[in-house]
């Protein structure tokens, strides 16, 4: 019964740990990988965010033919977008939650190159668009509802889904995409927000953003694209302070049921030592017996929690710039397990220290 | 009442034992306060942040409330309208939409009918001098404390384009989002950014005898038709929507917080199931001296929820305290979220630690008030 309760205590600490971790390292790593490191970013002047950012078209005409950016098939990977949150509707309700549009042409898919067409076809003709595979999430709405042939409300057209997109891990797996023109007229926006370069080499990325800089007929901001994605999830930073520091404190939750476990055990078999150091047993060796015995439970526990912890894999949460998807992996499971070695080792700590000091001749009183 | 010296001793007796309990009992409530305080930072925001009975006009279709541009003409249109008692143009400047932290938020107002919406907490004349001075400002206490900005002080803003103004006065408005603010004329913000005749939001306060649904739809169908149409919706709900982007988050947190209260009900029974078996002979000799099967029990089941209520008043103050200190907001869409914790929310997390402790203390007590005295005896040295 003592082990069980053990076991539960430490599985629920370990379980609750990594669900906090497991938010933590999705949510930051999800903006974070968003970027590609060849990827040049460029916005206006001052804009902190895409959403902030707005481009007069001419600047993607002076920039595109910048002999730096790679080539695929003859064209330059250059990709003028527009972004813009948005409220959307089903197509068949009225309430309305925020949404993330993203209107690009067909090369976005070559610069951003971990978004993949998984299902369906690209928009061929106006009021056509795309969702990523946490666009349900992101609106809060059934899966069901944002199948290749239903559609959407925003901006005031209805939009048919002709394609799903698949970006696992990325800001771009919670977005809407569209025809960038078709996106442009429907949301009365004359500019975009920001041009996605692809560098031909890290040495092409750095002289384009040198250039891009410098130059007096272009006034916007260029950066790497992968240092504007972490500098975005810094953002996030007390969020993941703040988790990090519960899931230590549920931990120590699991070590104070742990280390009251084992307390008892110490006390109730004084005898026992002293038959044990009698007989020639050694301090360590009596230490090592208890400590044997607090690790089975410990890693019962963590196994359970580990178990558990799986069924969240893959389940979407809805966070303030998209959707991310839990990702319960080998590496955090393996984290799983040492935590609830940890739990055991260090609840054991000062009972072992106790067992160790008891003398024999106290033992011996006991027999 | 009799049996709490009983209780007390049973409590002491084993001072480790006792002191690792609380301290898990009061780890896993300053978790559930801590997390449940996140929520209570939000109903509090919209509660106070949300003018009652105020209606709220922002452009069609806009995601992100602070990017929301409608023309300030539209503030008069709307004044015309019989059932309309107020109307106030606000225009919000910020770096970032969606960014958790440390926002750096300016709102133009207009300074001669602002505070009919807004309970604002600052000195007439701290106001008037910031109402006679269009490159003046007075800032949220909240902002001002994170600067260190105070009174007569000049400052520029380089994240957003290099806005300067003269802080006049710091107000005060607990719970309101607008503590985080910096507010200045609306005219001069709209020329500091190039804005001229651009505004975000409009305020609008019905008529008492107004329905306000009625007067929603009244100023949504004026501007239809025009090239800015418009969404009016009671503030509150306005609020609400913008901040849903949290709410998963929120929920999520809330959900690991009720788990961390399963911490209590394994600590506590696991913690009871070793005191009955370190005294059976006690249970024993309480059954000699005439206890009851249900004394028995409550004896042991006060004990547990004693413990518990110490150790979960603890984690609970502990929690408050801490997040008081704290720095700790969330910023979204502009509304900023900062943890609360009440007193109602202090007991409300003692009161569920008991119940933990009553919970997982059951079986283990109901165990030793089963025991026979024989069998009870038989386990004694």
């Amino acid at each position: 019964m003592r082990a069980l309760l053990t076991a539960g205590g430490t599985g629920l600490a370990v379980l609750v740990a990594m669900l906090m971790l497991a938010l933590a390292r999705g949510v930051l790593d999800g903006i974070r990988e968003s970027g590609h490191p060849l990827n040049v970013l460029v916005t206006s002047k001052g804009a902190e965010t895409i959403e902030f950012s707005s481009l007069d078209r001419g600047v993607y005409e002076k920039l595109r033919h910048s002999p730096e950016i790679a080539q695929e098939k003859g064209n330059a990977l250059a990709s003028p977008e527009l972004y813009f949150t948005t409220m959307a509707a089903t197509g068949r309700g009225n309430e309305t939650t925020q949404a993330i549009v993203r209107g690009v042409l067909p090369v976005a898919f070559e610069v951003h190159d971990m978004v993949r067409l998984a299902e369906g076809r690209l928009p061929s003709a106006p009021g056509e668009i795309l969702v990523g595979g946490l666009v349900a999430t992101k609106l809060g709405i059934n899966a069901t509802a944002v199948k290749i042939g239903e559609s959407l409300k925003f901006e005031g057209n209805v939009w048919r889904i002709v394609g799903r997109i698949e970006a696992p891990g990325t800001v771009f797996d919670s977005e809407i995409w569209g025809g960038l023109d078709d996106l442009m007229t429907a949301s009365r926006r004359a500019e975009y927000s920001s041009i996605v370069l692809r560098a031909a080499d890290p040495a092409a990325m750095e002289e384009m953003i040198f250039d891009f800089e410098t130059r007096r007929d272009v006034l916007a901001e260029s950066r790497e694209e992968s240092l504007y994605y972490a500098a975005y999830a810094e953002n996030f930073a007390p969020i993941r302070s703040m988790v990090i520091v519960m899931a230590a404190m549920m931990v120590l939750g699991g070590v104070f049921i742990g280390m009251n476990t084992l307390f008892a055990a110490v006390v109730g078999r004084t005898r026992e030592i002293g038959v044990l150091r009698v007989t020639g047993y050694r301090r360590w060796h009596i230490a090592l017996g208890f400590l044997v015995e607090a690790l089975p439970p410990a890693l019962l526990g963590g196994a359970i929690a580990c178990l558990i912890a799986l069924g969240f894999n893959g389940l979407g949460l809805r966070i303030p710039m998209g959707a991310f998807r839990f990702q319960i992996d080998f590496p955090l499971l393996g984290f799983g397990l040492f935590l609830s070695l940890m739990i055991a080792l260090l609840g054991s700590l000062w009972p072992l220290w106790r067992a160790m000091r008891i003398s024999t001749i106290d033992a011996i009183r006991h027999l | 009442m009799k049996l709490l010296p009983l209780v007390l001793r049973g409590i002491i007796r084993n001072p480790i034992r006792a002191g690792l309990t609380l301290a898990g009992v009061a780890v896993a409530v300053f978790l559930f306060t801590g997390v449940i305080s996140l929520e209570r930072g939000m109903s509090r925001m919209l509660g106070i942040s949300a003018g009652e009975n105020v209606l709220v006009v922002a452009e069609k279709y806009q995601g992100c409330p602070v990017q929301s541009k409608l023309p300030a003409a539209h503030g008069d249109a709307i004044a015309e309208l019989p059932a309309v008692a107020a109307v106030t143009r606000t225009l919000f400047v910020m770096s970032a939409c969606s960014r958790a932290t440390d926002l750096v938020a300016v709102h133009g107002i207009e300074p001669g009918n602002y505070r009919d919406f807004r309970d604002l907490r600052i000195s007439d004349a701290e106001y008037a001098a910031f109402s006679g001075e269009k490159g003046a400002a007075i800032v949220g206490a909240v902002v001002a404390q994170r600067y260190g900005w105070q009174v007569g002080q000049a400052v520029t803003l380089q994240e957003l384009g290099g806005i300067s103004f003269t802080i006049r006065g710091i107000f005060e408005a607990p719970g309101n989002s607008l503590e985080n603010a910096i507010l200045v004329d609306l005219e001069y913000l709209q020329l500091a950014t190039s804005q001229p005749g651009v505004v975000t939001l409009l305020l609008v306060q019905p008529k008492e005898d107004a329905e306000a649904g009625a007067l929603a739809a009244e100023i949504d169908a004026l501007f239809d038709a025009s090239r800015a149409p418009s969404k009016t919706s009671p503030e509150h709900a306005f609020i609400a929507s913008a901040v849903s982007g949290i709410t998963g988050l929120v929920d999520f947190s809330r959900w690991l917080g009720f788990a961390s209260l399963g911490l209590i009900v394994v600590g506590v029974g696991n913690s009871m199931s070793m005191s009955i078996r370190d005294r059976t002979r006690e249970i024993a000799l309480l059954k000699i001296a005439g206890f009851r099967r249900a004394q028995v029990l409550r004896v042991i089941l006060a004990e547990a929820v004693a413990s518990a209520l110490i150790g979960g008043l603890l984690g609970a103050w502990l929690a408050a305290w801490a997040v008081s200190r704290s720095a700790f907001s969330i910023s979204v869409e502009g509304y900023t979220i900062v943890p609360h914790v009440s007193i109602e929310l202090i007991l409300l997390s003692t009161l569920l630690a008991a119940l933990m402790g009553l919970v997982g203390s059951y079986l283990p007590a109901r165990a030793a008030s089963r025991l026979t005295v024989p069998h009870a005896l038989r386990e004694v040295d």
